[in-house]
């Protein structure tokens, strides 16, 4: 059977819809066409279908592929307006939450993109049912504005008085997209518009919207407006809605070639205020952030970050920056070692633990190279920095010693035994073979050379110690601590490896088997020219991650935490 | 049976424990000791004398010369410890001048005692000296380990004194050393039955204590062979226990059943601190100098199981100080200067390793169960009596710092718990339990009075608000013996004495005493315990180490008793 005849006994059985999402996965090019040709020779009414109770019944899995075909397909489509414009309307309502919803109105703009016709019938529903088809706005203005820039522009500003809000928002955001970029008095008119929704707003929305219009002009015009603008913009964010913090952070997302100097300090300056829960306007500030120049720009985005993470009983947390976060460990080691030092320096708890947030877990680095040179410390601040990097990146065991051993090459003579000190009593003792990594690193005339060989001779006589003295099997615990210790520990671990799940990836995209014998599985599969199955033995791999924990972390875990504890609460020197 | 003792008997040395073993031995057999081994006396080659009647009827003088282990060749004519030598001295001036009168006319039976076995390569040699020195009234007789081990199974371990199940108990705590706790166990089992047999006739409560004595005698040279003398640790201090609840009502007096139970009784006292201080000797001493050193040597991953260990540790040793003490109390001011001084150096040395341990270890400033404060008590009072309050003072200091530090950040904080199961699950992230695991505090009015004793003010004022801010639903609580004390303080059988709860932590030191002084002084059941009335204080605070419970308020150095006796 063709797909033709398919689609056709498929109308005919009042399974269309079903049909066409199925089809569509191999040969979504031809049913696209052959939908367009079958409603517009009469043959069926894919229209009138979407608008039916098929739609309803459709299955929601099964909806994403009839969307994807009907929004190709419905450009090429002869109708009234009103039909397609119901027809999106129903698609839209049945995609639910889905981000992809819209999709259907992009659709919608290109079947009145079709003709000049068809955006005048679409401005003339507006005009003349404007409760019905609240959604219509945007694409007419859009659509119709290229065959007419002009007149649409003006119809946009005439609806951006309109007294539905949604019309007015709609028009407003339209006139971003649409306003000609050489007609000098119309965009006049149109920054002046904006300008007058920003400076007395019926609603939040309406500043984030005017706001983000702007920022769509001052794209496609260049520096023809961007004065105004920018005095928009610094008005916008004077006192910032979180709808205009959303606009701000994309537009220093996707537009920050178009934006001055002031403009960006503008933009962070209001940023900052983000609240902890705003997801979009984080993951938009996340994105921008990916998308800088972390070296070239390092004081100005110390400085928002700052401001960022200290703002607010309850600030937003580095963890929240994953882009960022995993851009700047994959920099060179002296520009992130540069931000976590100078976040340590701050003193500040949510800095200083953001610091230790940003240090890998496990430094594939040759190691972090942190000159500490141009923050120019004076007296005592390196052993304030050194209490700060044991306070708070203990965990991070590379990391930790990387800056420490920074601390060695740039500590004073006067400072230099309470240094070692620290460093012996609070990392060496928590990571005995920490020494050896100190050792790699420095060359022979490195400055911190003579202080390593100090420790590591002192650790050597320790550890000998240590060794000598060995366990001591009278000190074991009894054969039913060592039991109830180990179910404990398997408890633990199970707890942990349950939650480590949860959080996979992996999880979300696959399901999991648990396979209780064997050494790998047999599995049927299905070669790409659809051919099988044919049977693979797929042996398995094991997966590990080790992490060493400090020493004293087991031998006086209140101790340790209680040196931590005053280390990260000192404050920084006079 | 036979094999264990065997093994035992060969493994003792000579000096303090073989010719410790052998006169009780000869007791049990029916012959008088006229003479005990001493240090520093002559003794012409004789270990022990003794008079009674040999297997054939005969009465006899026994003069024993005792050597530790195998007699080899080269023990047998040349070195300080040689045996002919010995022997030669027993016939050339021992039986010629130091026998007493009334046994002069006594035939002799010189007694070559060995703990272990004669070695071939020497038999010939020995054979023809008795040969060639066997006369009329002279004659000579080997006891190999073997033959001491059948002396002991016929006697003291006779099958009527110690039944079949009784063996059984001993032969499994012997056999578990390696896991101390279960050998311990069945140690106890053994105890409990040798006291529960001997409870109605008096004259059985020697045999019993001799019972316990060689028993644990056995197991700590079975323990000490294995390298772990946990087991033996755990045990003497429960024989002592149990020792003194056998014999406590039957030493008054100057019977000399009264006298020879005085005298075992020393003994046990003496092999249990002879124990304690092979632990301190073996496992302390070499580690407590190094940072984290006791700390590192515990074989576990757990902090739980570091912290349990380090502790129970401080309280062995403080415990050790104090036997110390007590034994230097009982000397003789104008007499034995040197065994003064020989104590009064282990005493300081006591003293150094018990700072050392504090110093290097600091998980001992955090502890995670309330009861430690039992062990912390006992370190202290050790520390004050030598003068070492510059040390208890720190380091109460910082255990009260920890302390409140642990429960504000819900670390692991001092908890009521004790089951082992409970503590690794402590702590828990929920008020409730954090309310339940520190609904009574013995630790921390322990820690006051401490404060309050060193004139630490500004730890008394930690703990003041601590007691009264965050911690002001816990049951602060001291511990005071009662009129039922002394029924069960040695055998732990019930709950006794009374709790005084009446605590108020005050920042001012004098104040915090007072009541605690006052209540010392209305509290006179501690003074009817048997223990302080035989001068044998320190197991009382044995018994509260052994047992868990509280030491009694009256060993803090302010109270009269202390004045007076201490």
């Amino acid at each position: 059977m063709t797909t033709r005849a398919k689609l056709l006994a498929a109308y005919a059985d009042g399974a269309l819809l079903e049909t066409v999402s199925r089809l569509a996965v191999f040969e979504h090019e031809s049913v696209v066409d052959l939908l367009a040709n079958l409603q517009n020779s009469g043959d069926i009414d894919f229209l009138a279908t979407c608008r039916s109770e098929e739609l309803e019944r459709l299955p929601q899995q099964s909806y994403f592929g009839l969307q994807h075909v009907f929004c190709d397909a419905l450009p090429k489509i002869e109708c009234p307006v009103t039909e397609a414009v119901v027809a999106c309307d129903q698609m839209f309502e049945k995609a639910g939450s889905d981000g992809s919803a819209a999709l259907v109105f992009r659709a919608l703009r290109e079947w009145f993109q079709y003709s000049p016709s068809r955006a005048a019938e679409g401005l003339s529903l507006i005009c003349r049912n404007t409760d019905n088809h609240p959604r219509l706005v945007r694409p007419v203005l859009i659509a119709g504005a290229t065959h007419d820039a002009k007149k649409y522009t003006d119809e946009a500003l005439a609806l951006s008085r309109a007294t539905q809000s949604s019309i007015r928002m709609d028009a407003l955001f339209a006139l971003g997209q649409i306003a000609p970029e050489d007609d000098r008095s119309l965009l006049h008119r149109v920054v002046e518009r904006f300008t007058e929704c920003i400076a007395a707003p019926d609603s939040d929305r309406v500043t984030a919207i005017a706001l983000e219009a702007a920022l769509n002009l001052l794209k496609r015009t260049g520096d023809i407006i961007v004065t105004d603008v920018h005095a928009l913009l610094v008005k916008a964010s004077s006192n910032p809605t979180p709808a205009v913090l959303r606009v701000l952070a994309d537009g220093l997302r996707t537009r920050q070639n178009n934006f001055t100097d002031s403009m960006t300090n503008a933009s962070l300056k209001a940023l900052r205020l983000t609240d902890k829960q705003d997801a979009v306007t984080i993951r938009e500030i996340d994105l921008f952030l990916y998308q800088s120049d972390l070296d070239a720009d390092r004081n100005r985005i110390l400085e928002f970050l700052k401001d960022l993470l200290t703002h607010g009983d309850e600030p937003i947390e580095i963890d929240q920056f994953r882009n960022f976060r995993h851009n700047l460990k994959n920099t060179s080691g002296e520009l992130l070692g540069w931000y976590v030092v100078s976040l340590l320096l701050t003193g500040d708890h949510r800095l200083c633990m953001a610091a230790f947030d940003l240090l890998p877990y496990q430094e594939q680095r040759d190691g972090l190279d942190i000159d500490l040179r141009p923050f120019a410390l004076g007296p005592s601040w390196i052993p304030y920095l050194a209490r700060k990097v044991l306070g708070f990146c203990l965990l991070r065991r590379e990391g930790a010693a990387a800056m420490l051993l920074s601390c060695l090459r740039s500590v004073s003579e006067e400072d230099r035994a309470e240094l070692e000190d620290l460093i012996m009593d609070h990392f060496l003792m928590n990571y005995l073979t920490a020494i050896e990594w100190f050792e790699s690193t420095i060359s022979p005339d490195d400055p911190a050379r003579e202080s390593v060989d100090k420790l590591s001779a002192s650790l050597k006589i320790y550890l000998n110690d240590l060794t000598e003295c060995g366990t001591c099997s009278a000190f074991a615990p009894s054969e039913r601590e060592r039991q109830i210790q180990k179910h404990h520990h398997a408890d633990f671990w199970r707890e942990a490896h349950k939650k480590a799940q949860e959080h996979s990836i992996l999880s979300t995209v696959a399901h999991t088997a648990t396979v209780l014998y064997g050494s790998g599985s047999i599995a049927y599969v299905y070669d790409k020219d659809n051919n099988g199955p044919h049977r693979k033995e797929i042996p398995f791999v094991t997966h590990e991650h080790s992490a060493e924990f400090p020493r004293l972390y087991a031998l006086d875990p209140v101790g340790l935490n209680y040196a931590s504890n005053l280390f990260r609460s000192e404050a920084p020197p006079e | 049976m036979k094999l264990i003792l065997v093994e035992y008997l060969a493994s003792l040395k000579e000096r303090g424990e073989l010719d410790v073993i052998v006169p009780d031995l000869l007791s049990e057999i029916g012959l008088t000791v006229l003479s005990r081994p001493s240090i520093g006396t002559k003794q012409y080659g004789v270990d022990v004398a003794a008079v009674g009647k040999d297997t054939d009827g005969t009465q006899r003088l026994f003069l024993l010369s005792i050597k530790a282990g195998d007699l080899r060749r080269s023990d047998w004519d040349s070195g300080p410890q040689a045996l002919r030598p010995s022997l030669n001295q027993i016939i050339d001036v021992y039986i010629r001048n130091n026998v007493p009168a009334e046994y002069a006319s006594l035939p002799v039976r010189i007694v070559i005692c060995l703990g272990g076995d004669l070695h071939e390569d020497v038999r010939v040699d020995v054979v023809a000296f008795i040969d060639s020195n066997t006369k009329n009234r002279i004659t000579f007789e080997l006891w190999n380990g073997d033959r001491l081990a059948d002396l002991l199974l016929s006697s003291v371990l006779r099958e009527n004194a110690l039944p079949d199940t009784w063996r059984s108990d001993f032969r499994k705590s012997v056999a578990l050393v390696d896991e101390p706790v279960v050998s311990f166990g069945h140690f106890c089992r053994l105890l409990k039955g040798i006291a529960v047999a001997c409870e109605p006739k008096r004259s059985a409560r020697l045999t019993a204590l001799r019972q316990i004595y060689l028993g644990l005698w056995t197991l700590y040279v079975w323990a000490r062979n294995a390298d772990n003398i946990e087991a033996a640790y755990l045990s003497s201090e429960r024989a002592l226990l149990i020792g003194w609840l056998l014999i406590k009502d039957y030493l008054s007096g100057k019977s000399k059943l009264a006298g020879q139970l005085r005298v075992s009784m020393e003994r046990l006292i003496s092999l249990h601190n002879g124990i304690a201080d092979d632990y301190l000797n073996t496992y302390l001493h070499p580690r407590a100098h190094l940072a984290q050193g006791l700390t590192s040597s515990v074989p576990s991953h757990s902090s739980l199981d570091i912290n349990l260990r380090l502790f129970e540790i401080v309280g062995r040793v403080g415990a050790r100080g104090l036997w110390l003490l007590r034994a230097h109390q009982c000397l003789d001011p104008n007499e034995r200067a040197d065994d003064r001084k020989l104590i009064r150096a282990k005493i300081d040395r006591t003293a150094e390793l018990l700072a050392n341990i504090l110093q290097n270890n600091p998980i001992l400033c955090t502890p995670v169960k309330d009861n430690h404060a039992i062990d912390i008590n006992i370190a202290c009072l050790f520390l004050n009596r030598v003068g070492c309050d510059h040390i208890v003072q720190p380091w109460v200091h910082r255990i009260a710092r920890a302390t409140r530090f642990a429960y504000l950040t819900n670390g692991p904080y001092p908890c009521v718990f004790d089951d082992y199961h409970e503590l690794t699950d402590h702590p828990k992230n929920d008020p409730a339990y954090r309310t339940e695991a520190t609904a009574g505090s013995l630790l921390v009015p322990t820690l006051a009075v401490w404060s309050a004793i060193t004139d630490d003010s500004e730890t008394l004022g930690v703990l003041a608000d601590f007691a009264s801010g965050p911690y002001s639903h816990s049951t602060l609580q001291l511990w005071f013996p009662s009129s039922n004390s002394e029924e069960h303080l040695y055998a732990n059988s019930d709950q006794h004495g009374l709790a005084f709860t009446d605590i108020n932590i005050e920042h001012d030191p004098q104040g915090m005493l007072a009541p605690v002084k006052s209540e010392c002084a209305a509290s006179a059941a501690f003074e009817s315990l048997s223990a302080l009335k035989y001068g044998l204080w320190p197991l009382i605070i044995l018994s509260s180490r052994h047992y868990r419970s509280p030491v009694p308020p009256h060993f803090w150095p302010f109270t009269q008793w202390a004045l007076d006796n201490l």
